[in-house]
């Protein structure tokens, strides 16, 4: 059985925790996302052809935090346009970087500070619009990194295909990217959380040494180690055009959505005080995990699939994402 | 058990017994992928598990690491044929989860270790010809040190055997009781003295390519209980769903974290973090037992009959579920290991 990944996998991840890591260290007021975006349009990272490379990007993503709009435009809007439209010139300006599309199929438009342009619904079609057609009210929201705003179309949408082929993409493709995203950010907070149990004293002594804490960290430890195999091998599935691919997918969204819920949670209570003040990351980390966790769908309608296809027979249809 | 003994003597002569086994000691010489997929494939048919588990997975695994090449010779065709099946003797009254301690003491002297104390949890003694045992030999500075494994018969006059009723009902582990019992020299497995090196070589495999054929199992009974729900009608009940996709979603966690884990454990023995696996299987086993009694209530007390629902399988997995997390290290004990040695926190104290 192969490595899950080679060298020059690996080579791309060190480099993306380089520019990740940059990024962070600099003063807030300066970090600017779209500086992140062009430097990771630089190095390629618009370019990827696809698994695992995609999704090695969207992990350390998560993992760091950083640039709200990579998952939305790189991870789910990329792929519904690569599938209905490759030869566009959308297509082609979002691997240059001068466009960031974003889908927005439901109340809220993501990521509204970048956005250039928005795929809309037209009746049960799916129609591109440029920002400048379309009338934006941000809202005050929970991941300000991916800051939620209300639209309207105002221009006519330059139809591209089907709703229900824009969802298929989206239950296999974007919810692969959300999935890698949401289990670097389970990483992150594991590790938080493990080394402050490792060097916070109290009576005199690491707050690790207590089972209280260090079992709390396993856990975060198994949900994180189920994610990671769940996240890698649907990716295995997505690049081998794999016909259980639904299924991975699926499963590996589920699993680790509450990886990374549960972790951010557990390392909140880790950190103690700390992990509730604005200052310290946790709580970014907490916010990128629930918006992450929603942007293609939910858990619970992943589970509900998976029920579907392990062999419960069809549900009450609460989903209406699953391919026919 | 005659099942489960037929099973494996037809794995055997057909050569599936020990499919990652070296060739020369009955085995096929496979690899452990191709072990992994002969297990998933075992699983789509709902084979049985095979009699001499303590065998295939523990003893097997220490024998080849640290037997001489006589004793794997010797010991582990027989083993791999379920003609002779083994038991395991670690657990001791006062050393359970802090097994370094135990008291069970081994003499030697002429040309021979005699053996005194005892052993309790001991599965499939009853039906036992040999003991893995771990025993104390010397003082040593710690008390890691000074211990030894030795192979014992069990057929002989100094083993005492009493079987020790578990809450399913059943008798599979007993207390073994060794007054002057007789051990051969060459019935020593691996250096005397270092016999926490071998025992950690059985607790790791144990925890860690266990998971690989236990996975099986639990896969042909949540198929069972998805068959089941269907029938009962309960199939498109949300709530019912979404607990089964939870078990689903974790047996999946065992599986691939077991797949991802291959590349490094054919390099070597099975290390700490690899105790992870046991910790996510436990909690599928406990998971389809709880899941079966809450949903399908009252029907699923009648513990066997015509009357009861899928021959009481239900009521049995579930009180047998109650063991997972204590057998083969408890849950806390695992986490400790893990927090130590996988993630580098602090001691415990």
């Amino acid at each position: 059985m192969k490595a899950f990944f080679t060298e020059e996998q690996d080579l791309l991840r060190a480099t993306l925790v380089r520019v990740f890591d940059d990024w962070g260290r600099r003063p807030e007021g300066e970090r600017g996302s779209d500086g992140l975006f062009d430097r990771l349009v630089e190095i390629g990272c618009a370019e990827l052809p696809g698994q695992p490379e995609r999704g090695v990007l969207f992990e350390e993503a998560g993992y760091a935090c950083a640039g709200g709009a990579i998952v939305p435009v790189l991870g789910v809007a990329l792929p519904v346009l690569e599938d209905l439209d490759p030869t566009g010139a959308l297509c082609a300006a979002v691997r240059a970087g001068t466009a960031l599309p974003v889908v927005a199929l439901d109340r809220f438009v993501v990521s509204a500070d970048q956005a250039t342009h928005l795929l809309v619904l037209e009746g049960d079609e799916v129609g591109v619009v440029e920002r400048s057609g379309v009338r934006l009210e941000p809202v005050p929201s929970f991941d300000p990194g991916r800051p939620l705003a209300a639209f309207e179309v105002v221009a006519a949408p330059t139809i591209v295909g089907a709703l229900a082929d824009v969802r298929s993409v989206m239950a296999r493709e974007g919810l692969l990217a959300v999935a890698h995203e949401l289990t670097g950010i389970g990483r992150a907070c594991l590790d938080v959380a493990v080394e402050h149990a490792r060097t916070r004293l109290q009576f005199g002594r690491p707050i690790g040494s207590n089972q209280a804490i260090s079992h709390q960290c396993v856990d975060m430890y198994i949900a994180v180690e189920s994610a990671r195999s769940h996240v890698y091998s649907a990716a295995d599935a997505a690049e081998r055009g794999d016909p259980s691919v639904e299924l991975a997918v699926r499963q590996a969204h589920a699993v680790a959505a509450d990886a990374a819920i549960f972790c951010a949670h557990r390392s909140i209570q880790v950190l103690g005080g700390l992990g509730f003040t604005w200052e310290h990351p946790a709580h970014r980390y907490l916010r990128r995990a629930q918006s992450s966790a929603h942007l293609v769908m939910d858990a619970r309608s992943s589970r509900e699939r998976v029920a579907t296809l392990i062999g419960l027979g069809a549900g009450e249809g609460m989903d209406g994402m699953e391919e026919s | 058990m005659k099942i489960r003994t037929w099973w494996q003597r037809e794995l055997f002569d057909g050569g599936w017994a020990g499919l990652s086994w070296p060739e020369d000691y009955g085995g096929r010489g496979a690899s452990l992928v191709q072990q992994v997929i002969f297990n998933e494939e075992a699983a789509s048919l709902q084979a049985p598990e095979p009699i001499n588990v303590i065998g295939l997975y523990m003893v097997g695994p220490t024998i080849i690491e640290w037997g001489t090449e006589e004793q794997k010779r010797r010991y582990l065709p027989p083993l791999l044929a379920a003609e002779e099946i083994w038991c395991q003797g670690f657990s001791e009254p006062d050393a359970g989860s802090d097994l370094a301690s135990l008291r069970t003491r081994a003499r030697f002297a002429d040309d021979h270790y005699t053996v005194d104390g005892q052993k309790v949890w001991t599965s499939w003694a009853h039906v036992a010809s040999f003991c893995m045992l771990l025993a104390r030999t010397g003082d040593g500075d710690t008390k890691h040190g000074g211990l030894t494994v030795l192979i014992v018969d069990m057929d002989q006059a100094g083993v005492e055997v009493r079987p020790l009723v578990q809450i399913t009902g059943d008798a599979e582990f007993n207390e073994v009781f060794f007054d002057g019992a007789v051990v051969p020299a060459e019935q020593l497995l691996g250096p005397e003295g270092e016999g926490w090196r071998v025992a950690l070589t059985t607790l790791m495999h144990e925890r860690g390519t266990m998971t690989y054929a236990l996975q099986v199992a639990s896969r042909i009974l949540l198929d069972d209980l998805i068959s089941a729900i269907r029938r009962s009608g309960l199939g498109r009940d949300p709530v019912t769903r979404d607990r089964v996709a939870r078990i689903q979603l974790d047996l999946e966690s065992l599986r691939l974290t077991n797949n991802r884990a291959l590349p490094r454990i054919m390099e070597g023995t099975p290390g700490p973090e690899d105790s992870v696996r046991k910790l996510i299987w436990e909690r599928v086993e406990q998971g389809i037992g709880e899941l079966a009694m809450e949903i399908f209530g009252v029907a699923a007390q009648v513990n066997d009959g015509p009357h009861s629902l899928d021959d009481g399988v239900w009521p049995y997995q579930y009180l047998r579920g109650r063991a997972r997390s204590i057998e083969a290290g408890t849950t806390e004990i695992l986490k400790s290991v893990i927090a130590e040695r996988a993630l580098g926190l602090p001691r415990a104290r």
